[in-house]
């Protein structure tokens, strides 16, 4: 998989437009296309990844800028959706199926709670539909069994909102306090409002094609995908939206996604300078931190406090902000991260850069149970 | 969205709202893993489940609350979510009733218990009252 690369990226902010789908799916693919000096009539086929819009999403934005006549489809996997389209694009491109390849993630959430998690009706009747829930839980284990505390959740807030500032495609740039986020109402206990990501709007691309083709259109500042992964549930995972799981042997999604996405780029946790992980809430940064090899479990809150995910340490982890000050547009996650990572890599951060770096992976998990860890080198 | 369960989830099904009530299971014959809700096949090794009753009393590993009623929610807020560990291994989310959140502790003990849901019953938690330890 290392002979795929990533020859252009484009965004839509994330945030609250009420512009329409349509419109935030146009601009980030254009600006992918601009960026990879594409026209739309050069590509083989488009994936569109998105949770919640109306059928032929995918078709209803790209006829906004063209009518290519080509394949377009619709890849959804919860907030996991993103990575469907970078699987099915490597894959096909390594396999020679396709050329090159426009993978675009548009979201235009709805308002408040999360709705059609795929929670059965009886789960939703009876209360137990509900998101936050299984992030409170897994916050509360985590302060029972390590030494991470309710500070160290609140901190997890104020280093990923302090990023935000130096990011101007995140819906909130403002740096917040420590007290701010411990004085932010209450949503399911230990989580506060500020510990918790918001649903919003945005979009996100990337033009991906083999290195010789980019060679061939001399595009200078590719950048490999040296791996990309897709795990769905087995027989031992929990999340959204399962009522149940075996006490004694609870297994993690991202770090089967994160071990697999190592073992095809054929490198290792220490081989990263920055990650984009999935902070839905603040706990999930710190599990995160255990699943994706960053620390041993047990370390996480070490981790943390030694300042080594904030910018300026040795792994800085969301320099983008994070979910927490991006908020979520679904579909979009996943492509927003690989924006900021190859942007990263390319040296074009800004006030936000990573210093050297040089290779980065994203996370992210989806309801469902859909974890996924992409690897990107420059 | 009606109050209506579709399938036993526990037995009896006719309980009255308070009483004590089984989860309805599956137990796999090869490899003994029980899952709720019950399932035809194992997940875990694939050979067929047959139907089971887990016991009716747990322990709690974890638990929050929720404040804002959620949509399609049939019960009233504020209310107790906790994850119940089952001494046949399994762990299960279910509401807590009857409680403060200030009254649930991790290791507390739970009885499985019929609960009212809009205009039909599910079921829930309940603290037991231990007598002896």
């Amino acid at each position: 998989m290392t002979d795929v690369v990533v020859a252009g990226v484009g965004i839509h902010p994330f945030g609250r437009f009420g512009v329409g789908y349509r419109r935030l799916g146009a601009v980030a693919a254009a600006e992918a296309l601009a960026d990879a000096s594409l026209a739309l009539e050069d590509l083989d086929l488009i994936l569109v990844a998105n949770v919640t819009a109306d059928m032929a999403k995918g078709q209803n934005v790209i006829d906004q800028l063209g009518r290519p006549g080509i394949p377009v489809l619709n890849i959804e996997a919860a907030c996991a959706s993103s990575a469907g389209t970078l699987l099915v694009a490597s894959q096909l491109l390594a396999s020679g199926a396709a050329g090159t390849i426009l993978c675009l993630g548009v979201e235009e959430a709805p308002r408040g709670f999360v709705a059609n998690a795929g929670f059965e009706g009886w789960q939703i009747a009876t209360g137990l539909g509900v998101n936050p829930v299984y992030f409170a839980l897994a916050a509360q284990e985590l302060l029972e069994q390590s030494d991470v505390t309710i500070d160290d959740l609140a901190e997890v807030s104020v280093k990923n909102h302090a990023h935000a500032v130096n990011n101007p495609n995140a819906m909130y740039r403002q740096a917040c306090t420590r007290e701010e986020v411990l004085g932010s109402t209450i949503v399911c206990p230990p989580l506060h409002l500020l510990m918790l990501c918001a649903p919003n709007e945005g979009a996100a691309a990337a033009v991906l094609m083999r290195r010789d083709e980019a060679r061939r259109r001399g595009i200078a500042d590719a950048v490999t995908l040296e791996a990309v992964t897709v795990v769905s549930r087995g027989p031992d995972d929990w999340f959204v939206p399962a009522v149940s799981f075996q006490t004694a042997t609870r297994t993690s999604l991202t770090a089967r996604a994160a071990s697999l996405a190592f073992e095809h780029a054929g490198v290792g946790p220490d081989d990263i300078d920055v990650v984009e992980c999935q902070d839905t809430d603040a706990a999930s940064e710190l599990y995160a931190y255990r699943d994706l090899g960053l620390c041993t479990p047990g370390d996480e809150a070490t981790l943390l406090r030694s300042g080594a995910t904030a910018l300026g340490g040795a792994v800085p982890v969301n320099p983008s902000g994070g979910l927490l000050s991006k908020g979520e547009p679904l579909g979009a996650s996943g492509l927003g991260q690989l924006h900021e990572l190859v942007q990263q890599v390319r040296g074009r951060c800004g006030r936000r850069q990573v210093e050297g770096a040089r290779r980065g992976i994203g996370h992210v998990m989806g309801a469902g149970h859909n974890a996924s860890v992409a690897v990107v080198a420059r | 969205m009606t109050g209506r369960l579709p399938r036993p989830l526990f037995e009896p099904e006719s309980a009255a709202s308070g009483s004590i009530v089984a989860l309805s299971v599956s137990k796999c014959a090869t490899c003994g893993r029980h899952e709720f809700p019950h399932r035809d096949r194992c997940p875990s090794c694939r050979s067929g489940s047959a139907p089971a009753l887990l016991s009716t009393r747990a322990r709690v590993t974890a638990f929050t609350s929720v404040s804002h009623p959620p949509p399609g929610a049939l019960v009233e807020v504020p209310y107790a979510v906790a994850i119940a560990a089952f001494p046949e291994g399994v762990s299960v989310l279910g509401r807590v009733v009857g409680v403060r959140l200030d009254e649930l502790a991790i290791g507390d003990a739970v009885d499985t218990v019929a609960a009212v849901v809009g205009d039909a019953i599910g079921y829930a938690y309940r603290l037991a009252v231990e007598t002896d330890r």
